[in-house]
């Protein structure tokens, strides 16, 4: 019993955390960081006015339930643009034992501010994973100021299992979220039922009437796709084996993959569908631990 | 050699050095800039652990009744999963011109931070009573950014709605679909001329 105790355990640690180059990681570190720059960046002025928002709307979530009220708006201003210079900082590698913890802690702060305006966005909850995990692994150890001023070079000649693992966590926790949307569809109201696709369509529906309503342009296709029910069918169970499966992503690299091609897909039908905007998603960066994940260790 | 192979190679071997001596060939490459020791590995353990718990543990709500409030970073990811009815009720503003069509305004006259952050805040503020105020708020906001497209509209109305989905699928316009519409608040636009009555729905 022992024994295969042993010989799971060891299985387990060659595909979970193989020993590796720091590469990975470092690879990673650079499109995360370089995505939060481009994705906060771009929307600096949209978050500014979010910070000016009615103080009646102020609903805190996370970590932001520790106010009772409203930041003043330049204080959340400056606390935005922190993590935009703390961001520049991780994407470059420099002091990244102190720079990756905080920037994934002002991360943290002004993405759950953000989300306190009466409406929870769900798009940044895996890069915010992502740095977290990024922040407090060795993920500066190559391609990073830090590697070139330690080891005088951006490749250095170094092997750990702790490169082979960062990849491993940021993906279980994104396995994780997509497993949790699954199981929220089918423990919800309509339960197994959401499977016909009945609930997806309305979905669809009151998604593109809503924009309508509110002044923007809803897909054409909408109504095109709407009278056939069958196809609404096909999406559900689709979109259900993928996230009810997700946890299988982490196997191996090939059903990494898999899964990775089968959720960028998704979300790119979502968008086309219906305009929703998962950019993280959309982006890619997302899905590149599965595909930069290290070969399981050989015996 | 095929793209990802090559990534592969990249990743798992150490990279390659030019041929040294016997002894220098034999030395093992460095390891993570963080020392591997025990408490190390124990942390790494420790931290790992509490992440993905936190993720996980919102699947709580997914056993109580009622709907569950939604936080960040930590989900239960309700999106698509509330049961929707064969009707859709929503907040939102109406343009009227001179000849007394109407058509929806954007949503950006109402409010910042985006459609759906928007939309909430509106949803209560007009369960409050603030209907009239917003209506008049809007109007305001409209003379003022003058853009092209909203130049005919002379009067702006705040509604709450109820519209039929399945008819809207299959292709109704905005008024076969529309059950009812309750005017909560409606303001002249600013330096253009009023609205003449009984014009408009």
């Amino acid at each position: 019993m022992s024994t295969l105790l042993h010989r799971v355990a060891d299985a387990a640690r060659r595909h979970l955390a193989p020993s590796a180059s720091p590469t990975a990681p470092a690879l990673l570190r650079l499109a995360v960081g370089g995505y939060h720059l481009w994705h906060v960046g771009k929307r600096r002025s949209l978050y500014r006015g979010v910070h000016r928002t009615a103080t009646e709307s102020f609903d805190p979530v996370g970590v932001a339930r520790v106010l009772k009220r409203p930041l003043p708006p330049r204080l959340a201003d400056a606390l935005l643009d922190a993590s935009l210079v703390t961001g520049a900082l991780f994407t470059a590698g420099i002091g990244h034992r102190v720079t990756g913890p905080l920037h994934a802690a002002l991360q943290t702060w002004n993405f759950s501010y953000r989300n306190s305006w009466s409406m929870v966005f769900h798009h940044e909850n895996n890069l915010l994973l992502h740095t977290m995990v990024l922040g407090a692994a060795p993920a500066a150890d190559a391609l990073s100021v830090d590697a070139l001023v330690r080891d005088r070079t951006l490749l250095p000649r170094r092997h750990s299992w702790m490169y082979g693992a960062t990849p491993t966590v940021m993906n279980a926790a994104v396995a994780l979220t997509y497993l949790l949307a699954g199981l929220a569809k089918l423990t919800g109201a309509d339960g197994m039922r959401w499977a016909s696709g009945a609930s997806l369509r309305s979905h669809v529906a009151v998604d593109a009437l809503r924009k309508e309503l509110l002044g923007e342009s809803a897909n054409p296709l909408v109504r095109v796709l709407g009278p056939h029910t069958g196809l609404f069918t096909v999406m559900a169970v689709g979109s259900l084996v993928l996230e009810l499966g997700a946890p299988f992503a982490l196997v191996d690299r090939r059903p990494g993959r898999l899964f990775a091609v089968g959720a960028f897909s998704m979300h790119w039908g979502i968008k086309v569908i219906m305009r929703i905007t998962f950019p993280y998603n959309l982006s890619g960066v997302l899905y590149l631990p599965l595909v930069l994940m290290p070969p399981p260790e050989r015996r | 050699m095929h793209l990802s192979s090559r990534v592969t190679a990249v990743l798992s071997a150490p990279p390659s050095l030019p041929a040294m001596t016997s002894s220098a060939s034999h030395r093992r490459p460095a390891g993570a800039s963080v020392p591997d020791t025990t408490a190390t590995r124990v942390l790494a353990g420790l931290l790992a652990g509490a992440l993905l718990t936190a993720v996980a543990l919102p699947a709580r709500h997914f056993a109580t009744e009622g709907e569950a409030r939604d936080s960040f970073p930590f989900s239960h990811y309700p999106m698509f999963s509330a049961r929707r009815s064969s009707h859709y009720r929503v907040a939102h503003l109406l343009g009227i011109d001179a000849e007394g069509r109407s058509r929806p305004l954007h949503h950006s006259y109402l409010g910042t931070g985006g459609l759906n952050a928007v939309r909430r805040q509106v949803r209560r503020r007009v369960r409050d009573g603030d209907g009239q105020h917003l209506a008049e708020h809007a109007a305001a906001l409209l003379a003022a950014r003058d853009r092209a497209e909203d130049r005919g509209i002379l009067e702006v109305r705040m509604v709450r709605g109820r519209y039929r989905l399945d008819t809207y699928l299959r292709g109704g316009d905005l008024e076969d679909c529309t059950e009812r519409l309750q005017l909560v608040g409606a303001a002249s636009v600013p330096g253009r001329p009023a609205i003449v009555p009984d014009a408009g729905r």
